[in-house]
């Protein structure tokens, strides 16, 4: 027995307690088995379509469902782990053997299109990033809050896990988030809800259990990130662990969820005010707490949610020299569009007049993006992507990456070469590459798939081997005319 | 940090337990009270605890049960079962710390909360008749006790907080725990009679609490001298709710626990 314990031995008993706890058993532990046995028998076409997105095709089978979920579970461990580095509270480097295994997941092809494209999750990246590169991270704060949200992680249980499922899309025996919603207009069934014993209660029940606790697991959360507001990349990491599922309430049902509260209150209160005559003051009294508590809730709601938390983290994770020289073709592309682009990319239609549209699109990246050097703009015409390219890098002198997400389908070679040309031009005449703090590129997406990313620095060659003429001088002019 | 990361336990709902990094002396056991929880009753004591000199050497569980659901004897018979197996660390899900088989805590200290006080009180009444060698061993601290009951056990739905505060407006209905709660009821007097029968027999130091801690504004159960219960003390401007509740910017509560550990 040893009296006085070191750091690392410390640490090391935290590493054994955190993967038996989170990745030696349940879930975790089916998802991690099943998971590497099809990677090491390189079943390609099995992963292809297990871990494909739901939305392209339902995933309803039993078995299929397992696997993913135990694969989910897998994820968590891995987002755990990065945050758990982070703050210190597990040795690095990590044991080969773990090494291995997260290098041999998170590197397979598959599982990148699964937690950067269709699910993101910058944690798991992180972790696979650093141990890629060989690399010892920083620790950016202290292991307390760590264990806060480990403690608070308890709260999600059968019930809210339901509700969750509910807000994914998912259903039960057809039971979806809008039979919730009708759920939630009745009182009388709300009551008979709150008053069924716990061995009678009902999958609706209990979605309706997990809704309550999910709001109060928000309210929670919501405290630590405000605890932890002076560190904010740690504050973003302690988001990104739960990123998914708050940007999903964030973007998709925030009203949703906002007006199931507002029904709520106003159910209670209509419950309350049944009461006898001789209970008003007591009535009166839980109604006016009622309310206030229904503020607290709703303003909890979007302050846990906003993605605004999770932005230092990406940034972090793409500003680092190092990261970035990391970014390859299609896998880092699919993160940084759903990352960055998803949430705040300006929708340009070219039916707005140019002389509206362009400043338009100036004040967005100004007002967007005062920091960043990458922005995302929506365009539904592939000839404003050049006035564009003019319009930012003449006006924003940090600006490196610009995202275009066109609604054409296909985007064609000669597009390419277009823009190809405009680097070119903006790279030797405007001599951008060193006054950007990101290298001068474009990232283009099409509507279904990512077709080329253009980073100057990394991809100098490609641009290089383009021989066709540049356009000359009078041209610039001219194409920068249009822009004025 | 003095322990390591929490591990779930086999016992009531939710309970999870701090293994100390270092050999274990004591056992700190916390029992939360009506619609309380594991951890949300203590507030940020799980992690506070992580930093206090005075909890490095002890193996520290926080119990949770449902509350709301059954009554107290029920209840009662679940802690005793989770103390009487946490005395004998073999028992437990625990890390390897190269301890013997028969490693023995010093000491045993029950920290209950509301319901949470009678249901402990229960549980060593159980321990007695089932003659456990670890009794003499135990200590209660306990935060605005229900032992004398309650004249208005509604009140007790002031344990709803948080967004949970929707269902008071429905919880109209009695649980089964507050008939057990009331002024008076069967259950209490039943305690108060064999704690004083036990006590007046020179062998029940465990039944009188070491410390007892009253909210300034209780509203839910009858405040008063539980027997030979140590003398009381107050926290100011606390509630039924929030006298237990310790965070960086409240630590009185924690305060009396340690002046016991």
């Amino acid at each position: 027995m040893i009296a006085e314990i070191e750091i690392s031995t410390k640490q090391t008993m935290n590493l054994v307690s955190l993967m038996e706890q989170y990745r030696n058993k349940g879930r975790a532990a089916i998802g991690a088995n099943s998971l590497i046995k099809l990677i090491e028998q390189n079943k390609f076409s099995t992963l292809k379509v297990l871990l494909r997105n739901h939305e392209d095709r339902p995933v309803y089978k039993e078995s299929e469902l397992l696997f993913r979920e135990g694969v989910d579970f897998l994820f968590k461990f891995y987002s755990l782990l990065e945050i758990a580095i982070l703050t210190g509270y597990v040795p690095q480097p990590l044991p080969k053997l773990l090494q291995k295994e997260i290098l041999s997941v998170l590197g397979n092809e598959q599982v990148k299109k699964y937690n950067t494209y269709f699910y993101p999750l910058l944690l798991p990246q992180l972790l696979f990033n650093a141990i890629e590169n060989g690399k010892i991270q920083e620790p950016i704060g202290e292991p307390m809050p760590f264990l806060k949200l480990l403690l608070l992680d308890k709260d999600i249980d059968n019930d809210v896990e339901n509700f969750l499922w509910l807000l994914d899309s998912g259903e039960f025996d057809d039971y979806n988030l809008d039979d919730f919603k009708i759920t939630l207009k009745n009182i009388d069934t709300i009551e008979s809800i709150l008053e069924r014993k716990i061995k009678e209660r009902t999958i609706e029940d209990s979605i309706f259990w997990g809704f309550l606790k999910y709001t109060e697991y928000l309210n929670k959360v919501g405290d630590l990130l405000k605890k932890n507001e002076n560190n904010k990349l740690l504050c973003s990491a302690l988001w990104h662990y739960n990123g998914y599922w708050f940007q999903r309430v964030y973007k998709t049902l925030k009203t949703s969820y906002k007006s199931c509260i507002n029904l709520l209150e106003a159910l209670s209160v209509e419950s309350i005010q049944k009461r006898p005559i001789e209970q008003k003051t007591e009535s009166n009294l839980l109604i006016n707490e009622i309310i206030a508590q229904k503020n607290l809730i709703s303003d909890s709601i979007n302050f846990t949610t906003s993605p605004e938390h999770g932005k230092s983290l990406k940034r972090y994770y793409l500003l680092n020299n190092k990261a970035v020289n990391s970014i390859d073709f299609v896998l880092d592309f699919n993160f940084i569009l759903t990352a960055f682009y998803g949430i705040t990319k300006l929708d340009v239609t070219s039916n707005v007049l140019p002389d509206i549209r362009y400043p338009k699109i100036l004040n967005h990246i100004n007002n967007n993006y005062p920091s960043l050097s990458l922005a995302g703009l929506n365009i539904d015409r592939f000839y404003d992507v050049v006035p564009i390219l003019n319009l930012v890098f003449k006006n924003k002198d940090t600006m490196g990456f610009v995202i275009f997400y066109l609604s054409e389908n296909e985007i064609s070679a000669v597009m390419i070469q277009t823009m190809q040309k405009r680097l070119l031009i903006f790279s030797s005449k405007i001599n951008r590459i060193e006054e950007a703090s990101q290298p001068l590129g474009i990232i283009v997406g099409g509507t279904n798939k990512i077709k080329y990313l253009l980073p100057s620095g990394s991809n100098q060659k490609l641009l290089t081997e383009y021989t066709e003429e540049l356009p000359d001088e009078e041209e610039i002019n001219e194409l920068l005319n249009t822009v004025k | 940090m003095y322990h390591n990361l929490f591990i779930d336990i086999p016992h009531g709902e939710k309970s999870i337990a701090f293994c100390s990094y270092k050999q274990p002396k004591k056992l700190v056991i916390f029992v939360h009270g009506f619609n309380g929880s594991a951890q949300s009753t203590w507030d940020d004591l799980p992690e506070i605890i992580q930093t206090q000199n005075s909890f490095s050497d002890a193996d520290v569980i926080f119990y949770g049960y449902e509350s709301l659901k059954s009554q107290a004897n029920n209840m009662s018979i679940s802690l005793f079962n989770l103390i009487d197996a946490a005395t004998n660390i073999s028992n437990m899900p625990y890390p390897d710390r190269g301890l013997s088989n028969g490693y023995c805590y010093d000491t045993i200290t029950i920290v209950a909360h509301s319901l949470g006080a009678v249901v402990s009180r229960l549980a060593l009444l159980y321990a007695y008749d089932s003659e456990v060698t670890w009794l003499d061993k135990c200590k209660l601290v306990l935060y605005a006790p229900a032992h004398w009951g309650s004249r208005l056990p509604q009140s007790f739905k002031e344990c709803f907080t948080g967004s949970f505060k929707f269902i008071q407006a429905f919880a109209y209905t009695k649980y089964p725990i507050l008939i057990d709660l009331e002024e008076d009821s069967k259950l209490l007097t039943e305690l108060l009679e064999n704690c004083k029968k036990i006590i007046a027999t020179g062998k029940g130091d465990f039944l009188k609490a070491a410390k007892v801690v009253w909210a300034e504004y209780e509203k839910v159960v009858i405040s008063k001298r539980f027997l030979e219960d140590s003398l009381q003390k107050q926290i100011n401007k606390s509630t039924h709710v929030s006298v237990c509740k310790v965070n960086n910017s409240f630590t009185e509560p924690l305060t009396h626990l340690i002046t016991v550990l």
